[in-house]
């Protein structure tokens, strides 16, 4: 079988993460979803070159990144709920400075 | 760039998505990591996602909303992903090799004899994120 295809899913996904994190005006939380985004496609190529290669290596590092990233959004949200208890937004824009 | 009138919205695009590479991921026999994968992302981490958007997005009462792109990010990419396509179409990646044994035995013999620190390291890091967001959100008593 071939794997193009696979590989050009993940391509498609990492970009549209890419440009949402740079083009993102709306939202904090919306940043940390195209974040995940781009964590699924590095997860997605991983599982595709350990079926290439047929190395479970691949597979065992996409469990650690589950794992991590998961840890990350918690901690991110957390410190995005106290942001929002100080300052009653999350524009982006309006959260551009340090202290208000 | 404003594709998605809430951020509601935008969590249920990221739900799809999910579920998609999740059977995609079935398909490159990946069938356990597919699994936790519903399970852990979609089942865990987009309700806390909720939870934030709920707890903390105002919802613009915009009944004229339109999608907006802008024509520079939609060429940019484009042009990324035109890129990247010309270089992996017609690169042959040819599988021959056939898998013995389910995934979950592969991962779990692997996973515990060989990489059983990182497994520890990991568990450790876990739980100082969970120790970390009780602190963060743990409010101080107030004095009477």
């Amino acid at each position: 079988m071939n794997l193009s295809i696979y590989l050009m899913f993940s391509a498609c996904m990492f970009s549209g993460g890419i440009l949402g994190v740079l083009l993102n005006n709306r939202n904090l939380i919306l940043l940390l979803i195209y974040i995940e985004l781009i964590l699924l496609a590095a997860n997605t190529n991983f599982i595709i070159f350990s079926k290439l290669w047929n190395d479970i290596n691949g597979q065992i590092f996409v469990l650690f990144i589950l794992t991590i990233s998961a840890a990350e959004i918690a901690v991110a949200l957390a410190i995005i709920f106290k942001l929002f208890h100080t300052n009653k937004t999350i524009n982006i824009n309006d959260l551009s400075t340090l202290r208000q | 760039m404003q594709l998605a009138k809430n951020s509601i919205y935008s969590l249920l695009s990221l739900i799809l998505i999910l579920v998609i590479v999740a059977f995609c991921w079935i398909s490159l026999n990946a069938e356990f990591l597919a699994f936790s994968l519903v399970l852990l992302y979609i089942g865990a981490i987009t309700i806390i996602f909720l939870f934030a958007i709920m707890m903390s997005n105002f919802y613009p009462k915009n009944n004229n909303w339109r999608p907006k792109i802008d024509l520079k990010c939609f060429l940019v990419g484009t042009g990324f992903i035109s890129v990247m396509s010309y270089i992996i179409k017609d690169y042959n990646f040819p599988v021959t090799t056939n898998i013995t044994g389910n995934n979950l035995d592969l991962l779990s013999q692997a996973l515990l004899h060989n990489y059983i620190l990182l497994f520890c390291l990991a568990s450790m890091g876990l739980l100082s994120a969970v120790i970390i967001v009780v602190c963060l959100i743990n409010k101080e008593p107030k004095d009477i």
